[in-house]
């Protein structure tokens, strides 16, 4: 008797469990939204995993970096293995001199990102993201392995498997209720704004490239953000020591036969503005490329990607993602760095093809 | 292995169908389950797996040998043997660190110049759970309070069941041995019942633990900056939601998935934070430890049967052994010494007011309560004790999540609103979260009070039990959260 009326309530549940599934699958679907990865410390630790197959460039900054490298244009022009362990609104700085301590990493680095995040000290805030996704690729058990691997796979066919835009907070902190003033409120970008793979290779959607009004919204996502950090520059002694630990961890790397490029991807309008304006190029890239003797690869020296736009103010359109891709193999080509495939196409050289 | 995963979900669904099998023998099902532990337990850090081996083997041997050993003297060695390897891992892996500091403070403090490199010493998943569990087996051995068990396999398997294995409940031998010695299967309706508790602990821990309260909590914990009465009650109270659906929610999963194998643990948390007194609270809060607590220190050190002092001192020493056991920290051991005055001064009000009764044969806590005078009225007084129990339960809670000193300070000035130039932290809707959690989690556990979740699913209609059921389940869906560890894993 009893054993009946839990298994009525259970047949029923799982009617309304799986309807409801279906539904939310397809509400979100019907939305727009396709296939994505939740892009955080879990899926950053499998593709850290993978940077000791010989042949390998690892990519570390910020959003900038995940936007605007085409993984697969950088395998297929160079032959390579690519790792993207870029992380959003982080600097390079903790993840670089993680790759340095670790003896094992024989690859390159290509390293960059928008100017706020990468001068930024260590008692940032902005840090967390790496301290983290470090942490658990150092203390991952085998069963948060497994846990992640299975995740994977459900995520590859869900959409609303994608935590960061669908989970219950994200949704509860989409709802617009005005704060107590002084609240610091760290909001998210609109959910359509952009889509991450496995690799991580993050992309502007359709969606995103077609509509004014939420590129407008994220313009203005970018201008708050900039408005509640209180952009502060680090100057003098602060900044001498901060490209001090860069040599660093980069002459350790160039020492195990690493190479390294720093990359200063485009920017347009407000962001642009203000980034000039606070990072001056001639007091922080110029004096970085310098003190470090690095390779540097500044979007405005190269004619065929100088006059690329970003619709957002600051991150490439997938298309042009390409185009800085190939741009920026074809000028580590001409400074001396070798690949795998070693030939370059005429496709390749044609970088507005 | 955590219940909050995919990885359980294969490794459970497995577990069913062999345990189910019909042409497999009890035993190879009970080695099964054996293996099925280990593995649960190698999933989270495979080293460890050793020390819970040597803890099987030893206590094993030791508790057959303090049950047949007649001379007095070579018992008692065994005992301490027992001790020693029991405690004496404990102490190392647990408090080697802690001692090791407090050792430092104490020759600095004195003028001596001595900075030992710091060990690096990783806690092993559940040590102070499984260590208690083999400590009351051989001092039952020795007090020959229970029967020694017969065969290795069940008594390795009462150790690591996995469902108890890393956060309890913490079983003793006669609660789940003698399940073991004959063929168990669950009926059709442990296994029903045992799936919705699995869900309801699931939905406990990702929804209200891991998804509602923890940024809320984590982020007043974490901040360094003044902050307003409202952030700092909010931070504590959803602190409060948190280690209760965090903790409760994995011992409902444990009770749960042993039901469904068609195994019965014991029950572990009963509506603590509709409590009248703190000995009411003590008897509803992870039940297991207060009544091991009871049982292995309390009454051995004299209980109340020896003078008034004596009694309080015996409370005291229970109490702050059992904040220690939570945490080598002297954060914990607060925790425990305020729980502990709460405790003596109830009994001192109830020896004040004379209202007191005979407490022989009830759980330690309960004989310095007030509850006699209340517990038999009902209304609006006792929501008011209840409420009054639970303030002051918050207030210790600052201390037990609070990193060190400083902060639990820090806290308190400004939950007493005592704090200058503040900053308000919490975003409208933590506090509106919050706010909603925590009255529903105190309406419910006073509704439910007297009662059980079973019972009332048993009660109600069968459509109304499934809609709650899928409520739990795609609240759990929508929140996606899997793999945060629970928080009791760490003590």
């Amino acid at each position: 008797m009893q054993a009946n009326h839990f298994y009525k309530a259970l047949c029923a549940a799982a009617i309304m469990i799986l309807a409801f599934v279906v539904f939310w699958e397809y509400y979100w679907r019907n939305r727009g939204f396709t296939i994505g990865y939740n892009d955080d410390k879990v899926i950053w630790a499998a593709n850290r995993k993978k940077i000791y197959a010989p042949e390998t460039t690892v990519f570390i900054g910020d959003s900038r970096v995940k936007f605007d490298i085409d993984i697969a244009t950088w395998k297929s022009l160079t032959g390579e293995n690519a790792v993207q362990l870029a992380m959003v609104g982080t600097p390079a700085r903790p993840v670089l001199r993680d790759l340095a301590n670790d003896v094992n990493f024989r690859g390159n680095i290509i390293l960059g990102g928008a100017e706020l995040a990468f001068y930024s000290l260590d008692t940032l805030q902005r840090e967390t993201s790496a301290r983290d996704g470090l942490e658990y690729y150092y203390k991952e058990t085998p069963a948060q392995s497994l846990n992640a691997s299975l995740d994977f796979f459900l995520e590859s066919k869900l959409v609303f498997l994608e935590e960061g835009k669908f989970g219950l907070n994200s949704l509860l902190n989409s709802v617009p209720i005005a704060n107590r003033p002084g609240v610091f409120t760290r909001t998210l970008p609109p959910r359509q704004f952009s889509n991450s793979d496995f690799f991580r290779q993050t992309s502007e959607t359709p969606r995103l490239l077609n509509d004014s009004s939420l590129q407008r919204e994220v313009i203005n996502y970018w201008t708050a953000s900039a408005s509640r950090a209180k952009i502060k520059p680090i100057t003098g002694d602060t900044l001498q020591v901060f490209f001090k630990q860069y040599k660093n961890s980069i002459d350790k790397i160039k020492a195990r036969g690493g190479k390294i490029a720093f990359i200063r991807p485009p920017s347009t309008g407000a962001v642009l503005e203000r980034e000039n304006r606070f990072y001056p190029r001639d007091q922080y890239w110029d004096r970085l490329i310098s003190y470090t003797g690095t390779t540097g690869f500044y979007y405005t020296d190269h004619p065929e990607i100088a006059h690329l736009t970003c619709p957002e103010q600051s991150h490439l359109t997938p298309d042009d993602a390409i185009i800085f891709t190939k741009a920026l193999i074809h000028y580590l080509r001409e400074n001396g760095w070798t690949f795998p495939r070693s030939n370059e196409s005429d496709a390749d050289r044609n970088i507005k093809q | 292995m955590v219940f909050n995963s995919y990885t359980f979900i294969v490794f459970f669904a497995i577990m069913l169908i062999l345990h189910n099998l019909p042409f497999l023998s009890w035993k190879t099902k009970k080695i099964n389950l054996l293996i099925a532990s280990y593995l649960f337990y190698a999933a989270w850090n495979p080293p460890f797996i050793l020390l819970l081996w040597l803890s099987t083997i030893v206590d094993f041997f030791v508790g057959r040998a303090l049950y047949t050993q007649e001379n007095k003297y070579r018992k008692r060695l065994l005992l301490v043997l027992s001790l020693i390897g029991n405690l004496g891992m404990l102490c190392f892996f647990k408090y080697g660190n802690f001692f090791l500091e407090n050792f430092v403070a104490l020759t600095n403090a004195i003028g001596l110049d001595f900075h030992p490199a710091k060990p690096n010493i990783i806690l092993p998943a559940g040590i102070s759970f499984y260590t208690f569990t083999t400590l009351c087996y051989t001092i039952d051995m020795y007090k020959k309070k229970s029967e020694p068990v017969k065969y290795f396999l069940d008594f390795a398997l009462f150790v690591t069941f996995f469902p108890h294995l890393v956060a309890g409940p913490i079983v003793r031998p006669p609660q789940l041995v003698p399940q073991f010695q004959h063929p168990h299967r669950a009926t059709r309706l442990q296994l029903l019942q045992g799936l919705f508790l699995l869900s309801l602990g699931l939905f406990l821990k990702v929804v209200v633990a891991d998804t509602l309260m923890a940024g809320s909590s984590n982020a007043v914990f974490a901040s360094t900056k003044p902050l307003p009465a409202l952030d700092a009650w909010m931070g504590v109270l959803a602190f409060s939601g948190q280690i209760f659906s965090d903790f409760a929610g994995y011992s409902t999963c444990a009770i749960g998935v042993a039901m469904c194998l068609g195994f019965i643990l014991p029950e572990n948390f009963r509506y603590p934070y509709a409590a009248i007194g703190f000995t009411d609270f003590w008897r509803r809060w992870h039940i297991t430890l207060s009544s091991w607590l009871r049982d292995y220190l309390y009454i051995p050190l004299g209980g109340n049967r020896k003078s008034v002092f004596r009694t309080y001192f015996n409370l005291m020493m229970t109490m702050l052994l059992g904040g220690l056991w939570h945490g080598a920290s002297w954060t914990f051991v607060v925790w425990g010494a305020l729980h502990g005055i709460y405790l003596c001064m109830e009994k001192w009000f109830k020896h004040i007011f004379g209202q007191g009764q005979k407490a022989i044969g009830k759980p330690v806590l309960q004989h310095a309560s007030l509850q006699p005078a209340f517990t038999n009225s009902k209304g609006f007084q006792n929501i008011l004790l209840a409420l009054g129990t639970f303030f002051l339960i918050n207030v210790t809670w600052v201390f037990f999540r609070a990193r060190d000193f400083s902060t639990a300070w820090h806290l308190l000035v400004s939950m007493f609103g005592q704090s200058k130039m503040t900053t308000p932290l919490l975003t409208n809707i933590d506090v509106i979260k919050v706010s909603v959690v925590i009255t529903l989690i105190f309406i419910c556990h006073w509704l439910m009070r007297n009662s059980s979740v079973l019972e009332v699913a048993k009660k109600v209609s069968w459509f109304a039990l499934a809609c709650f059921w899928a409520f739990l389940v795609i609240s759990i869906i929508i929140c996606q959260k899997s793999g945060d560890s629970f928080i009791y894993f760490q003590f």
